[in-house]
């Protein structure tokens, strides 16, 4: 079974049978079923014409929530970046203040450039602009992950965990 | 991103940089397609405000890069000028038409039909040359310069990047009000049109930079906003007629017609300066700069 013939599976009184009817009609997601209205959906063989008002009823619903569902998910996305922005500033801090002699060196430059990527990336996150949800949700969860360096950690492993981080992002965010 | 008063400036100044950024290349995308009066007129100030920008955060930057990108902006700002300089003169001259009569509004209207040709020039002249200067190319230097301050190991001489925004901003906001201070006196005196020209220059400076700095102020930016905005209308104003009175003396108008619109520029000049004499009196500078600081 397709992928949209499950979704419609989610209104109550329709089955496998009615749901692929509902495709074969046209009607392949929830705004359609809502469209359609109780004289199209009634058309469709095998249609209890009884159900129909509380097809139609749920169809509104799961599809304004449908709609809603991205928003949803960028401002939980923009959430998450803060997060992982406070925490890149709170590591940098802290490698400033436990390394100040051994940062002057090249490995200081590498860390800076980790950092400043990284906050770039999350700024991706924040503008929206062509971001894939998902995948984003991945990246910064596996980010996430590779940003929680354990308090006195060593600056190679920062470095090494901050290039991680970076590298989880950059696949997204380029 | 959310910025807070305690954000440190390598983080605040990359955020505050690329909103300034986005503002002034969507308002560049805008222009290529329209050019617009108004158009031209919002990237202007958009790349002022970027140029404001860029030197509040220079000491976060290495210095070539952003003065090359100082005069990246700049060189946008300049070919923008003339088309805006014209269409102001257009706008000022119909507007003093329609006190003339007879032979003068005649010979106005000959002095515009010059002035709308120059337009078109200038229109052309402006496509030429926006269209030589890559918008994506200066992007993508603007985003790869701001995006890297001084984080761990910033030269002598440049701003600590861990100290918070707020306190950068107290530290930076009065160095674009000292020069307005110390052109009070002189641009009080009517006849010195210089220093009221480069009054106006520095409050439009202050303005910018409060401007750019408006995220972390609290109640009673819009009301100092507005304080400062008006004294630039007005500073604006006087150096516009300035450079009518000029325009109409170096014109072919008859003598009568040239007699008559500097009389009515002279009259307007002298409700504009009132005006300025009356703002200075009622909203000084000192308070105006005490005041914004007190809401950082």
């Amino acid at each position: 079974m397709d992928k949209k013939a499950k979704k419609m599976l989610r209104l109550r009184g329709v089955g496998e049978i009615l749901a692929a009817r509902f495709l074969e009609a046209g009607i392949d997601s929830y705004e359609k079923v809502a469209a359609a209205g109780e004289e199209e959906l009634k058309k469709i063989k095998g249609m209890n014409p009884r159900a129909v008002s509380g097809i139609l009823a749920q169809a509104s619903e799961l599809a304004s929530e449908a709609a809603a569902e991205p928003k949803k998910k960028l401002a939980e996305l923009c959430e998450k970046s803060a997060v992982l922005t406070g925490r890149i500033q709170e590591i940098a801090s802290d490698v400033r203040e436990r390394f100040r002699e051994e940062i002057t060196g090249r490995i200081g430059k590498k860390i800076e450039k980790q950092i400043a990527g990284i906050a770039g990336s999350l700024d991706m996150v924040t503008t929206g602009a062509g971001v894939k949800q998902k995948r984003a949700a991945k990246g910064l969860a596996r980010a996430e992950k590779h940003l929680g360096i354990q308090a006195g950690a060593g600056l190679e492993d920062i470095r090494k965990s901050l290039k991680k981080a970076r590298k989880s992002l950059k696949r997204i965010f380029p | 991103m959310i910025l807070l008063k305690l954000t440190p400036l390598w983080m605040a100044a990359r955020g505050l940089l690329a909103e300034r950024g986005a503002d002034f290349f969507s308002c560049w995308v805008k222009v290529a397609t329209t050019f617009d009066r108004e158009d031209i007129h919002d990237l202007r100030v958009a790349s002022r405000r970027l140029r404001e920008a860029l030197a509040l955060f220079a000491p976060c930057y290495p210095d070539g890069r952003i003065t090359r990108l100082r005069k990246n902006v700049a060189g946008v700002t300049e070919i923008l000028g003339d088309l805006r300089n014209i269409d102001e003169g257009i706008a000022f001259f119909r507007e003093e038409a329609k006190e003339l009569d007879g032979e003068q509004e005649r010979e106005l209207a000959g002095f515009i039909a010059r002035f709308e040709k120059k337009r078109e020039a200038a229109r052309s002249r402006l496509t030429r040359d926006l269209r030589k200067i890559s918008c994506d190319t200066l992007r993508k230097k603007f985003v790869g310069t701001v995006h890297s301050p001084y984080l761990l190991n910033p030269p002598s001489g440049k701003a600590d990047p861990f100290m918070t925004i707020e306190d950068f901003a107290r530290e930076c906001i009065d160095q674009r009000l000292v020069p307005v201070l110390l052109l009070v006196p002189a641009a009080r005196q009517p006849a010195d049109a210089a220093a009221q020209h480069r009054m106006r220059i520095a409050v439009k400076k202050y303005r910018y930079r409060m401007e750019v700095l408006s995220p972390l102020t609290n109640d009673g930016y819009r009301e100092l906003h507005g304080h400062v905005k008006e004294y630039q209308e007005i500073l604006g104003r006087i150096h516009d007629l300035d450079v009518f009175a000029g325009l109409v003396a170096n014109s072919r108008l008859t003598a009568p017609t040239k007699e008559k619109l500097t009389g009515l520029i002279v009259g307007e000049r002298e409700k504009s300066f009132g005006l300025f004499l009356e703002k200075l009196d009622n909203t000084p500078f000192e308070q105006i700069g005490e005041r914004v600081r007190s809401i950082m």
